[in-house]
């Protein structure tokens, strides 16, 4: 186990660089927030859904780690083209991989870099913390918020 | 002059295979206990154990003297009497104690909490809840230029409508001496006021002398000074005992019970409802003693000249902010490093086997103070060595090369 386990090249470079960072431009269909307390970092997610169910774009803002930020960065682009029920496949799969339970898988692709994460368990929160975000806003919008 | 390179060896934790690799620099969060304190805590299941008070037969009278020995020589390390010492589960539940038993009863729409927003939250959120409930306000020191609550600042803040100071003797955050509580409370005590002093980080790693310096309350852990956790002291003034009532009720803290009603112990015993923590005491007791052999006075010099080390060879590493003053401090150092997060950097420390605590320090309002959301904090105690504070200084070096140069 060692650092470059953990702060991946790509990882290192999102956090330095993050892409789909700022305010979504309207119409957003949702928006979610979470921090954690423990830290202090705070991120806030927001979607726009197209009139078929999937997903335009995503962005994120916030303050924290390389690894919530990096996952932020990556989440919010990749969940662009994806239907609310693909995103929610994709933020299972990813949890279960950076919590140790899964091996990565290919839908994962970029995100198959945090699977370094699980042998961090306590990172695994900073790692989470913007896919979670997503499945509450995700969650808010299909009860009709 | 007590010689500190042998203390290491005195720690079982920092002994083992993984231990000896390890620079424990987290005390502030909590300390690593001696041998001797885990010792009296096995000794006291393994011969002593009994529920103290009740039983008549030898075994409950040996653990009960065992019990009440523990509060005479807590009582002693802090300069108090043994009827004056508390035991409770930590500060917070100490500062609770004084929130809900006394606040709630001696405090009413008008009068003023004077606090700081560079208090732990368990010395400040205790306070917003009882002025709430007594329609009482909270006032706030301004703080210095770091961040810190300086004794002047204090004594200006002090006002008529003043009736509780509650405030920390020293900073979890950023190690600036610590206040004169002697000063504070004889200003307050003319005025009315009382003092409440947090001393989770003070009676860890200072000589503390409740009755010199005039202090009403004085609330700290077990846990921070190498005793056990789920123990901590309020220490209460004798006369501001006797006019609290309790506010928690149950068995041990009886006198006479009907089925209608009860009438209740003389302090300390009747704020300690329940059950106490008797293994905790007894290894609290033991950490005093080991603390006391020390020296405390020689541990607050070590504490503090490792301290001024780390900050100021931090401080010379470009791109490393150090918090709180310069030159004389104590031994607790927060800092960031330029463009890396406090967590990262705190992972990279722990891949190199030195454990530091990351994050807000359970004071948000001092972080938003200095303008942050978290900062990376070494603090040091009597097994720590120069040798410690070179390894951190050279990590944190090696961990700014990582993160600013690796992936370009």
């Amino acid at each position: 186990m060692s650092l470059t386990d953990l702060y991946r090249e790509i990882i290192l470079e999102h956090a330095r660089h993050p892409q789909h960072k700022g305010s979504l431009a309207e119409p957003v269909s949702f928006q979610a927030g979470l921090n954690n307390p423990t830290c202090g970092d705070e991120v806030i997610v927001q979607v726009r859904v197209g009139p078929g169910g999937t997903i335009e774009e995503g962005k994120f803002d916030g303050v924290g780690c390389s690894i919530s930020m990096a996952a932020a960065s990556i989440m919010s682009g990749m969940v662009a083209g994806r239907t609310l029920a693909e995103a929610k496949q994709l933020i299972d799969a990813y949890t279960a991989m950076v919590s140790g339970k899964q091996a990565p898988t290919d839908e994962l692709a970029e995100l198959a870099a945090f699977a370094g994460v699980a042998q961090f368990p306590m990172r695994v929160k900073c790692a989470t913390l913007p896919f979670h975000a997503l499945q509450k806003g995700i969650a808010r919008y299909e009860e009709g918020f | 002059m007590t010689d500190f390179t042998g203390v290491r060896a005195d720690f079982p934790l920092l002994s083992t295979a993984e231990g000896r690799t390890l620079t424990y620099l987290d005390s502030a969060a909590t300390a690593q206990k001696p041998e001797v304190v885990l010792e009296a805590l096995r000794h006291f299941y393994r011969y002593d154990n009994a529920n103290v008070y009740r039983g008549v037969y030898g075994l409950a009278a040996r653990a009960t003297a065992a019990f009440e020995a523990a509060r005479e020589t807590v009582a002693a390390f802090i300069g108090a009497d043994a009827d004056e010492v508390i035991f409770t589960r930590g500060t917070t539940d100490a500062v609770n104690t004084v929130a809900w038993a006394w606040a709630r009863a001696a405090l009413g729409p008008g009068d003023e909490i004077l606090t700081s927003e560079a208090e732990h939250h368990s010395n400040l959120v205790p306070w917003q809840e009882a002025a709430r409930a007594a329609g009482a306000r909270l006032r706030f020191v301004e703080l210095a230029a770091d961040g810190s609550v300086q004794t002047e600042a204090v004594l200006g803040a002090l006002g008529p409508r003043t009736r509780l100071v509650a405030l920390a003797q020293a900073s979890n955050v950023l190690g600036n001496l610590p206040l004169d509580v002697g000063a504070v409370s004889r200003a307050a005590h003319r005025l009315g006021a009382i003092v409440l002093v947090d001393g989770a980080q003070s009676v860890p790693h200072l000589p503390v002398d409740v009755h010199a310096m005039e202090a009403d309350f004085v609330a700290f852990s077990g846990h921070k000074m190498m005793g056990p956790t789920g123990i901590g002291v309020l220490y209460g003034r004798r006369e501001m005992l006797a006019a609290m009532a309790p506010f928690q009720f149950g068995g041990e803290m009886i006198s006479h019970v009907e089925a209608e009603s009860a009438t209740f112990k003389e302090a300390p015993q009747k704020f300690e409802g329940g059950t106490p923590p008797i293994a905790q005491a007894i290894g609290l007791a033991r950490a005093c003693e080991y603390l006391s052999g020390l020296g405390m006075a020689e541990v607050a010099a070590h504490d503090r000249r490792l301290g001024e080390l780390a900050a100021s060879q931090l401080g010379e590493v470009p791109g490393v902010t150090v918090y709180g003053p310069g030159g004389a401090r104590l031994g607790v150092v927060s800092f960031n490093l330029e463009g890396v997060h406090p967590h990262d950097v705190a992972t990279a420390l722990d891949q190199q086997g030195i454990c530091v605590r990351a994050g807000h320090h359970c004071c948000q309002p001092l972080m938003r103070r200095l303008g942050v959301v978290a900062t990376v904090r070494a603090s040091f105690y009597a097994y720590n060595s120069e040798e410690d504070v070179e390894k951190l200084v050279a990590s944190v070096m090696s961990t700014m090369e990582f993160f600013h140069h690796v992936a370009h």
